[in-house]
């Protein structure tokens, strides 16, 4: 086997702590993508109000609606998962990391994510 | 249950292939050697047996931790040892993790000084608990590299 395809298997989600770990890391990588796109639209203010509405603007499109919802699902994931982890590093609940993940991480996780994103949909229908 | 009709049969990750499904467990061991392994007794040339009381805490700390049978299967299945050819692995640093758990051992200091370091010790760790699922001995590993 290639050591690519042996990569892709370690990635495939085989245990939680791995499956946590990948959500962990494509969580990160889209709030950078984000985190850049929001300074660079704030950054839009020193050039004055005009092109700072301009730019909001682009953001009326529906997609970018359930863009922030995504997001808003993205947060609250990447956030809980990481009280799991600071948790983990302290030394504690190493006995219990899969229900830390699949209780809070995930579900408390889809109770936040619902209660925030369909107020958020419902505004943009 | 296996949950699956399909078996996939490879050789251990992470150690080079010697044949088949046989690997070489050298780099495994050239971990296991870096953290001191050996016990190291206050007085080596004393005749008296240095007992641990039952009741001890490194006795009802320890108890799974010095099951490892050096098999290498954490070895294998870790996800930062895949990419990281220094990192000590998580038996290297359990062992070491027994060692200093061990009240008669005085080699405290070398095996701070290795599992400290930046590219090879325990921060390299990123709590996959890949390490403790694939333990035959149900070690739990990712603990060990964490306490």
């Amino acid at each position: 086997m290639s050591a690519l395809a042996v990569q892709v298997r370690k990635y495939r989600g085989q245990f939680t702590g791995m499956t946590a770990h990948a959500l962990q890391r494509a969580t990160g990588l889209f709030l950078l993508v984000y985190l850049f796109l929001h300074v660079r639209t704030i950054h839009e203010l020193s050039k004055g109000p005009a092109a700072f509405n301009a730019a909001l603007a682009t953001f009326h499109h529906p997609l970018f609606k359930l863009l922030e919802i995504a997001l808003f699902g993205t947060v609250i994931l990447h956030a809980l998962n990481g009280v799991r982890i600071t948790i983990l590093d302290l030394g504690l609940g190493h006995d219990r990391q899969r229900r830390m993940f699949w209780a809070y991480a995930i579900g408390l996780g889809a109770l936040l994510f619902l209660a925030g994103a369909i107020p958020l949909f419902l505004s943009a229908v | 249950m296996l949950e699956t009709d399909t078996i996939h049969v490879a050789p251990l990750a992470n150690l080079p292939v010697i044949k088949d499904l046989v690997v070489s467990l050298e780099p495994f061991f050239a971990q296991w050697k870096r953290v001191t392994p050996g016990f190291r007794p206050a007085d080596r040339e004393s005749k008296v047996l240095a007992r641990i009381p039952e009741t001890s805490a490194y006795m009802r700390q320890t108890p799974s931790k010095r099951d490892c049978i050096t098999c290498g299967a954490c070895y294998a299945a870790c996800g930062v040892k895949s990419t990281s050819g220094e990192y000590l692995g998580p038996a290297a640093i359990n062992k070491a993790f027994l060692r200093l758990m061990d009240p008669r051992d005085l080699a405290v200091k070398e095996r701070i000084e290795v599992l400290n370091q930046e590219r090879a010790g325990v921060w390299r760790c990123h709590t996959q608990f890949n390490c403790t699922a694939v333990c035959p001995k149900s070690i739990t590993l990712t603990d060990s590299i964490a306490a």
